[in-house]
Formats: structure tokens, sequence, C-alpha cells
């Protein structure tokens, strides 16, 4: 896994011009921009980068050459979920630190404390965000997974909308009031037991789509 | 070494239908058109594809559930992909020394020098014949025991192709016991290379025989209506109806060249072999 490892972060570092110019675009939103967007911007876009590496292995019939090296698909699937939760974790550190310098300057004011479920709140999005598009990145590839992605969220928007006109605003509302009232421990507990979960089923998902891949 | 017995592969309007078997420390060679099987034979014999039915095994374990450590004694140069072009050859030494226990960075290095790769330029921007030679140097560098090689020496002129067919008989020179495949539509290559030959035919193999058998003892007669229509049939192959008559393809040459001083033979080498036996020869 160590040799795949290597082989991501200097196809990364390829791209070093691009890393910087959306870091420096990442300064200017965490200080231009008021509230919480740079906790979302920074780290999607983290692991859209890790998850781009893909695409470079399956250019130029890449996953034939690759699967003929010292690693099998789990190993290959396993790095690529590594890689992308690394990417991801490392890009929001730096995007609480930059969210958190703005408001300084802005506020002069913060308790840390009050804000940190919301700030943490961002890892399970982008964590079930990584679930569905590694699998179906390395299932129909660059090109098309852009497509499918857009239908799945599509239909995703289209479900909540449904969802809003037959179950009623008012009685949404009267859940999440219910939501509120369930304790903060059982609600964060059982994200994180929906995110491991997710996460595994998406892992298991890609091996497959990897092992039944004839190259 | 590898063994296929009995294995099927279909595609749409495809079937390969093939028996091979490649012991120790030698050097087989796998002929025949495009398009006739060789490189869905090496991606079976690798694993990459799966057989619909009969056994491939490499080091006796199956294809497909081959495990890291015995990957770790194969070298692999596939036609026309390879590391991403986007890496540069200081990128590939890093990548390779962490893949490969084995990796010989100093043999690496040298082997760059002397077939002039630049360390620092993006594969990308490579010739044809240096992302030839580097595919080929990446898949000796680790002392494998067993190179497969898928058309290494493809669109490539007559210098960089020597200078792989060297490098390939160095690898062997240092270790007896080392195997290597290697498919090609190159005779030349193969002749000088091979130790033995199978010629692969719209998905069969039609012929296996020792590259020395077969540019001794195999050839082609020449002959008109008249000879033809006497000429002895123990030992042809195949035969060709030709403007001057019929060229007969032979494993008997010497017989012929006895029994009918008069008649034109010529040598036979791979390329006859793969035009007679697959119906090309002019």
């Amino acid at each position: 896994m160590a040799g795949l490892f290597e082989k991501d972060i200097r196809l990364l570092l390829r791209r070093k011009q691009m890393l910087v110019l959306f870091l420096a675009l990442a300064v200017v939103l965490g200080f231009t921009q008021e509230g919480t967007f740079i906790l979302g911007y920074l780290p999607f876009l983290g692991m859209t980068l890790t998850i781009s590496t893909i695409s470079y292995d399956e250019i130029d019939n890449g996953y034939t050459f690759l699967m003929t090296l010292p690693i099998d698909t789990k190993t290959y699937v396993k790095e690529k979920y590594l890689l992308c939760l690394s990417g991801t974790f490392i890009s929001w550190i730096f995007a609480v630190v930059l969210y958190f310098v703005s408001k300084y300057f802005r506020e002069s004011s913060t308790v840390i404390a009050n804000e940190i479920p919301m700030i943490i709140s961002f890892l399970p999005v982008m964590v079930l965000a990584m679930a569905i598009m590694i699998p179906t990145q390395l299932k129909f590839g660059a090109e098309k997974s852009r497509i499918v992605l857009f239908i799945i969220f599509g239909i995703t928007a289209i479900l909540s909308f449904l969802f809003e006109k037959v179950i009623g605003t008012e009685r949404i509302n009267h859940m999440l009031i219910k939501l509120e009232n369930i304790n903060d421990a059982v609600i964060g507990v059982s994200v994180v037991l929906f995110v491991i979960l997710a996460a595994a089923i998406s892992y298991v998902i890609s091996c497959k789509v990897m092992q039944n891949k004839e190259l | 070494m590898i063994s296929l017995r009995n294995v099927v592969k279909t595609y749409n309007d495809f079937q390969l239908n093939i028996s091979m078997e490649i012991p120790n420390g030698r050097i087989t060679g796998l002929v025949g058109k495009n398009g006739a099987g060789k490189s869905t034979t090496i991606k079976l014999i690798l694993g990459l594809v799966r057989p619909d039915s009969g056994e491939a095994r490499v080091f006796g374990t199956e294809s497909c559930k081959l495990t890291v450590k015995e990957k770790e004694q194969i070298g692999v140069c596939l036609a026309e992909t390879g590391f991403s072009n986007q890496l540069n050859i200081s990128d590939i030494e890093c990548i390779l020394a962490k893949m490969y226990p084995e990796f010989e960075k100093t043999y690496f290095q040298r082997k760059c020098e002397e077939l002039k790769l630049p360390k620092d330029k993006i594969i990308k921007d490579f010739s044809t014949g240096m992302k030839a030679k580097l595919r080929v140097l990446v898949a000796m560098t680790h002392k494998g025991k067993l190179l497969i090689m898928d058309e290494p020496t493809a669109g490539l002129d007559i210098e960089a192709r020597n200078e792989i067919l060297d490098m390939l008989r160095n690898y062997l020179e240092e270790d007896e016991e080392r195997t290597i495949l290697i498919s090609s539509h190159i005779s030349s290559d193969l002749e000088n290379l091979c130790d033995d030959i199978y010629l692969i035919h719209d998905g069969k193999i039609i012929l296996h025989e020792d590259t020395d058998v077969i540019l001794d003892q195999y050839g082609i007669l020449k002959v008109n209506e008249a000879q033809y229509a006497t000429l002895d049939q123990t030992y042809i192959l195949k035969s060709q109806k030709e403007h001057y008559g019929y060229a007969c393809f032979t494993n008997e040459k010497k017989y012929y060249q006895e029994k009918y001083p008069d008649i034109v033979i010529e040598k036979g080498g791979i390329d006859e072999l793969i035009l007679m036996m697959t119906g090309g020869y002019r």
C-alpha cells in the first residue's frame, strides 16, 4: 500500500500550481465570506482532489498495469478510502483554523466550545459524500460518474421535495422539534454509527466493483 | 512456471481456447497476427481476466488468486500501458522502491543513464522508444523470476529493439532459473531470443515448436502444378495456391531436399510460419 500512497501523493503534487491556487482561494474566501462556507468548501475540495487520483489510474488502461503490481484489488480500494479520508481531514483542519482566525479578526471574542458541534458536523457529511463518490467513480469512470452523481443528487433533491410536500412543513417542523429534544450524545453516537455503516457498505461495494472489473 | 489447461474465454465475437505449459528457465515466444488472442492469453496468465472455464496457473497458484509475494516475483511489460504519463522517472523510482522489497535502485539508475532516459521529464513527453524502454526496465528491476512482456518492441526502430533484446538477454544470463514469456509479431526478435514458440491463431494454439527446429527443419517448397501432383504430402503442414503453382509448408525440409533436389525450398522462419499457418503467405 505504501507504493500506492507514494504514487498518488506524487500525482497530486504534480498539480502543485492548482493546489496553491485552491489554497489561496480558500484563504481569500475564509476571510471574505461570512459564516461556515469555508468549512464545507475546503474539505470538499480536499476530497475531490484525492478522489481525482482514480482518474489518473483509469487513463490509458492504467488499471491493467496497476493490477500487475504486487497489490490486490482490496489493497487498492483501501488505499483510495484512506487517501480520501486523510485528504478530507487535513483540509478540514486547515478550514477550521482559517474559520477561527477570520472569526477572531471579525468578532474579536469567540467561544470556541459553542462552535465545536457545528464544525464537527461537516465531517460526517464529507464521509457520506465520499461513500457515494468513490464506488461511483470506480464503477463508471471519471466521465460517466459525473452524470451518475448528478442523477443521484438530483433524485435525492426531488425525493426531499416530495417528502416535504407529502408530509407537510408543519409535521416536519414537529419532527425536528422532537429531534432537538433527544440527547446530544445519542444523536452524536447515532450519526457516527450511521456514517461508519455507510462507509463500510461503500467499501464493500467498491471492492466488488474492482474485483468484477475485467482489465 | 506457467500452466494453462483448456482455458476458454469468450468475448462477443471471439473465443480463446488454449493450453500451454511453460517450464522454468525458458524464453517462450507467443506469436500470431493482431487480434489472434496474444494479449488475452497474457491477461489470463496475469489474472487480469478470469477464464470462463479451464485453469490458468502461475507458480502453481491460480492466476486470479496470485498473492502479493508471488506478484513480487513477476515483472510485467504491457503494450501501451504503464505508470501514469504525469509521473517522471524519479517518481517511478520511489514508487518501485516502495512496491518491491528487492528493487535494485542502483541498477535502475544506471540503466536509465545508459538508455538515455531523462530523470525529470514527465513520461508524457517521452518518445515512443523511450516509453517502451522504460516499460521494459520497470519490469526488470526487482529480480523477478518471471517476465511477461506483451509486444515490448512494437513500433520501435531497429536500434531501440536491439537495446531491449540485449536487456532481456542480460537479464537471463544473471539467473538461469528466470523465465520469460514474450509476445510479438516481429519474428526476427523472437528467432534470436526464444527457446520455443507458440503460434496462436483465431484464439487457438495451432503450433508449438522449438525455435531451433523451426529454423532448421521448417521450409517452404515452391512447386508448379505438375510437381505438386506428384509431391509426397506426408510432411506438408499446409499448402497454398500461388501464381506459379503451390507454396507448401513443411516441417521436414531435409527430407524434401534429398527426395526432390530440383524443387526450390526456402528457409522457414517465424514470419513464414505465421503466414503459412494462418493463410496469409504471398
